[in-house]
């Protein structure tokens, strides 16, 4: 075939790159001709080694005869010649050409050693001279010279120790064979064979001294300056090398005169090296024999390979934690090599956001741990044997109060998912350890140990549910395995068999425990919930509605409602036969709710209508029996009746402002807000189902009537309270429910939904003043540095505070408030760009999107009140020099920014946010004329407003100017006056680069 | 490095050379001495379920996406159906104060 024709004209250095022969046969060719004419083929091979580094010059025979002190000459007669076209040479070249001539690169000159190894190895013709050659090959400061020659040399020296090798082994045999054959008796020996295994002895310790000389050769020439290359490349696939070395013939390398290269380099600053390193390491520690000898060198660089588990390169630590296991395993001196605190620093890497990481600690915490431990786990106060994970269990609960790091399992569950996953998924076990007593005390877990393994459980039972890690992790793919699919299923099938009997008991066991059970209710929201219909587990439906409906009851934590709450909703799935069931249950439930409410309700009136103030337990009473109606209300239809109850609090609120307790009219508030939404979904259904025909219109006329009335009232008493209200709570669930309902009451309603158009709401202008004020009140603040509030608080602080900033902000951007309101807010974007950055600009480009023109005129507008302040603060004398003006140009500039690039696409808002400035800038108090000595006194505005000339399309800045000369005169443009200056510096950027640079 | 000099047309070499070949004994002896800066400490993942919480919820777009208190997926379907800016042509220019009187 055309495949197998090579050119007679071809090089050896295009036939091992183009990898169309093997290696083998490309050695073997070389050998025939070496055989028939060692000069020429060594001329080849030379030019080979020259070719491959991507010289294009040619070594020809007269310049071997000429070479005097070795290579040299050729060597810097090749640079000349190199003809180089980049800066890129064969091993490192992009591109289809090159990519795999670095690995036939190799293959060859293995082959070549190993093909070469029982002859022409010792001539000293055919090796002198290709070593002398990459020798001083590694010394040139050509890069590919010396890159290349390294790599053909440290793979060469490993042809050459597998040669050493095979010597040492026949040497041992021939040594065994002489000695047998002299210990013979003298009358069967044979003299004659006794000189021919002297003779081979002979040879074979000549050969094996000629390699060795080789080999150091080698290392002393090009190992020990290459190790410490320049480059990084280089250096790496030195310690890449050695590490093969150590491995195959440990005898003559697993010494500490050649660990110490490896040892040093770990140090290397670049991750690669230092990968190497380490990869060389694993490669010797995973072998026990090799491990014994690694004890000097283990006491002595283990510290840098524990610091190493904390490398800034995560890959590096990944093989760091790795190498640490090996070690563990198979370094059992007789005093163990980590100490505790070694160990320490790498078991909390299973809490890394980065997932390889925490897995490889997972995996070195699962072998101190967990792997073969036998452990008596003992028995049951009745009697059972325990599950044999119950010790392990208990051990990861210990491990986790004792890390102090996480206050949650997420994180630790999923690190040692891979790895301890029977024993993470034996929910049984897990079932078992929190609700039978133990015989023996000291297997008993306290309460705090419990939850700890209540969190676990319910961790894990996620965790198998859904197939894949907890959010919040990075550096793996995220992307589901069919595989894992599978087993997410069968998972699925198993806890839900399980703890659809378990799980009533342990709510049973533990409702008290707000902490457990708000845990534990997540359970059933991972069931399949077809089980209990198949496996006919009904009975034990019912004993769990039975066991949340107590949970309700003696509950008012919001964890624990929300978390009943969205269970509820999930097992009223109507896909579910078992669905009706819920229904009645959850219905029972809200109904005797409903009636506490009312008592308590009724009650609470009656104290405060004969003037006095209801006691605290009467408080207490509605407050609480109104919060679980309202947790309620968050997942599901409650289907209350109970607006006029609850709006009356409201109503006595706003009659008599310390009538009403705090919480009280908080939890009314919250109540409501999901009531109207609820009524409108309602209304929303019946208009849909009323599109077929005209049944009941009557009713759906009045509920929208209805609900409407309620909508007005409700966005009138929270714009009241947000504004008087002096509790912040009370101020900050009004903004919330304003701005959700301001979006759910929008103009857009009208547009899914047509008929309910009475239903629109739009905030009149002082709702929005009001809403901006909030904002400014409570999100641009600078936050009170509580004393003992720790970051985890501040975090979270933050976030809240970065919720109701979007509240806003969702507003703006699909125009349901003014968009020039938000002036104030796109001004804190430098000073607050860590906390609210992104939102911020998420805004401005959203908004921009929307519409262009008054995007550009608010952020006019921002600029322009920011102005006028600092002016004012200034006593109307701008500082050119001061840090608030350097503030304002910064800013002008990073809204600059935001405008993008295409230009055609925005000039529209360019040339307007221009106009705006100029009149801005020239504005005076009316009385005053347009004085041409007097400059006006915003005029320095445009030393801000020059920030976006430069996106102003040339056209455009032509009209902008001719926009600026009508309203200036000529004279101020050569007014020596400094204060004209801003003036002049602004016309200049319009004039520069315009059609026209002087005017008319 | 001998031989890489413009002898001919005085082009600028594209061929790399490495005029310092090796790391030398005192920047050897410095690796050794001082890691820090190939060292980092453990960026771990959210401390408590409500920063994992808020790592997952609180960025841009869901913060856009979502009503700003909890509730289901029923009342969020509601308030996300609405974000967007197509809206009646008859109800384009009218304010607050004009909807309330009619």
């Amino acid at each position: 075939t055309m495949e197998s024709e090579v050119s007679s004209n071809a090089t050896l250095f295009e036939i091992v790159r183009q990898g169309k022969m093997a290696m083998a046969t490309v050695v073997d060719d070389w050998i025939e001709a070496y055989k028939s004419d060692r000069s020429n083929a060594v001329l080849d091979m030379i030019q080979f080694f020259i070719h491959a580094s991507g010289c294009k010059g040619t070594v020809t025979p007269q310049m071997l005869r000429e070479a005097t002190e070795g290579f040299q000459d050729i060597i810097k007669r090749m640079t000349e010649e190199f003809d180089e076209d980049s800066g890129d040479y064969p091993l490192i070249a992009p591109g289809l050409q090159y990519k795999k001539f670095k690995s036939n690169f190799c293959d060859f000159v293995q082959a070549l050693i190993r093909q070469c190894q029982y002859q022409i190895i010792y001539d000293q013709f055919m090796m002198d001279n290709v070593l002398t050659l990459l020798t001083e090959l590694s010394n040139s400061q050509v890069r590919a010279f010396r890159h290349t020659s390294t790599l053909a040399a440290m793979k060469l020296m490993t042809g050459l120790v597998n040669v050493a090798l095979q010597l040492s082994v026949s040497l041992d045999n021939a040594i065994r064979q002489y000695d047998a054959e002299r210990n013979k008796a003298a009358s069967k020996r044979a003299s004659e064979k006794l000189d021919i295994l002297l003779q081979k002895r002979k040879e074979l310790e000549e050969n094996q001294s000629e390699i060795e000389g080789m080999l150091n050769g080698i290392f002393k020439g090009i190992f020990v300056h290459r190790y410490r290359d320049f480059i990084a490349d280089i250096r790496a696939l030195c310690m890449e090398e050695i590490g093969i070395w150590m491995k195959m013939f440990p005898k003559v390398f697993l010494t500490d005169s050649y660990l110490k290269y490896v040892g040093w380099t770990l140090h290397d600053k670049q991750k690669e090296v230092r990968s190497k390193c380490l990869h060389s390491l694993i490669g010797l520690y995973s072998d026990l024999e090799l491990a014994r000898d690694l004890k000097l060198f283990t006491s002595r660089f283990k510290d840098r390979i524990v610091s190493m588990t904390l490398d800034k390169e995560y890959d590096v630590a990944v093989h760091a934690i790795k190498l640490l296991i090996l070690v563990l395993t198979n370094c059992g001196y007789e005093t163990p090599v980590l100490t505790s605190d070694d160990c320490e620093s790498v078991y909390q890497l299973v809490y890394s956001c980065h997932r390889p990481v925490a897995v490889a600690a997972a995996e070195f915490l699962n072998k101190q741990l967990f792997l073969n431990k036998e452990v008596n786990p003992g028995y049951t106060k009745r009697g059972r044997r325990r599950s044999s994970n119950a010790p392990l269990i208990t051990d990861l609960v210990l491990f986790f109060i004792e890390s102090e790091l996480h206050e949650h399992t997420t994180y630790l569950v999923d690190s040692l998912w891979e790895v301890a996953g029977g024993m993470l998924k034996d929910w049984e076990c897990m079932s078992n350890m929190l609700l039978e007593e133990p015989a023996q005390d000291r297997d008993a877990l306290d309460q705090k140990q419990e939850s700890v393994l209540v969190d676990i459980m319910v961790c894990s039972v996620k965790q198998a549910a859904e197939g894949c890690p907890p959010s919040g992790r990075q550096g793996y793919n995220k992307k589901m395995a069919s595989k894992d699919r599978r087993v997410a299923v069968e998972d699925k099938a198993r806890l839900t068999e399980h703890f659809i009997v378990a799980l009533p008991n342990l709510l049973r066991k533990f409702h008290i425990d707000k902490e457990k059970v708000a845990g534990l209710l997540q359970i059933p929201r991972y069931f399949d919930l077809e089980f209990y219909t198949t496996s006919r587990l009904e009975k034990h439906l019912d004993d769990l509605l039975k066991e949340i409906a107590v949970v309700i009851e003696k509950h008012t934590d919001s964890e624990v409602l929300e978390q009943a709450s969205h269970t509820y909703r999930f097992l009223c799935n109507d896909e579910y036969t078992i669905s009706s069931r819920v229904n009645i249950a959850l219905r029972a439930v809200i109904d005797s709710w409903f009636e506490n409410f009312n008592l308590a309700l009724a009650i609470f009136k009656e104290a405060t209508n004969q003037g006095d103030e209801a006691d605290e337990e009467e408080v207490y009473n509605v407050v609480q029996s109104l919060k679980r109606l309202t947790h309620l209300y968050m997942f599901n239809d409650i289907s209350s009746d109970l607006y006029n109850q609850v709006n009356s609090i409201l109503v006595m609120h706003y009659d008599s402002m310390d009538s009403v307790p705090e919480p009280m009219l908080r939890q009314a508030i919250k109540f409501i807000y999901y009531d109207l939404i609820y009524g409108l979904s309602k209304v929303k259904n019946q208009s849909e189902g009323n599109e077929a025909g005209g049944l009941g219109s009557h009713d759906a006329k009045t509920a929208i009537s209805q609900l409407r009335k309620r909508v007005t009232e409700y966005l009138r008493s929270c714009e009241l309270s947000l504004v008087q209200s002096p509790h912040k709570e009370v101020q900050e669930a009004c903004y919330m429910s304003l701005c959700d309902l301001l979006v759910i009451f929008s103009p857009q309603l009208a547009t899914s939904s047509p008929t309910l158009k009475p239903l629109v709401q739009r905030a009149p202008d002082a709702l929005q003043h009001a809403l901006v004020d909030f904002v400014k009140e409570f999100v641009f603040t600078v936050p009170d540095e509580e004393e003992d509030e720790d970051d985890t608080a501040k975090i979270d602080a933050l976030h809240r505070r970065r919720s109701l900033l979007a509240g806003i902000c969702k507003l703006f951007v699909f125009s349901m408030i003014d968009l020039r309101h938000a002036a104030f807010i796109f001004q804190q974007y430098i000073r607050y760009y860590s906390d609210y950055g992104d939102i911020i600009k998420e805004t401005i480009s959203r908004s921009r999107h929307i519409n262009k023109v008054a995007c550009a005129q608010t952020l006019a507008l921002s600029l322009m009140k920011l102005f006028r302040d600092t002016l004012a603060e200034q006593g109307g004398q701008l500082d050119h020099g001061s840090q608030q003006y350097g503030h304002m140009k910064e800013l002008a500039r990073r809204f600059a920014l935001t405008f993008g690039l295409d230009q055609v696409k925005t000039r529209d808002a360019v040339a307007e946010l221009h106009k705006e400035g100029i009149l801005f800038a020239l504005k005076r108090d009316d009385g005053y004329p347009q004085d041409e000595f007097i400059p006006p006194p915003n005029l320095s505005f445009l030393g801000i407003l020059v920030e976006f000339s430069a996106k102003l399309m040339k056209q455009d800045k032509k009209t902008v100017v001719n926009y600026l000369d009508r309203r200036t005169k000529e004279s101020m443009l050569t007014n020596q006056d400094p204060d004209w200056i801003p003036l002049i510096t602004y016309h200049n950027s319009l004039v520069q680069g315009a059609d026209d640079d002087v005017r008319s | 490095v001998t031989g890489v000099r413009d002898i001919r047309m005085r082009r600028k070499r594209k061929l790399i050379v490495d005029h310092v070949m090796e790391l030398d004994g005192q920047t050897m002896r410095e690796q050794l001495k001082d890691f820090n800066d190939i060292i980092t400490t453990l960026d771990m993942a959210p401390p408590t379920k409500r920063l994992m919480q808020w790592k997952e919820m609180g960025g841009v777009d869901k913060l856009f996406a979502l009503p700003s208190k909890t509730a289901g997926d029923d009342v969020n379907k509601i308030f996300s159906i609405n974000l967007h800016t197509t809206i009646p042509d008859d109800l384009l220019d009218v304010t607050g104060t004009q909807l309330h009187e009619q």
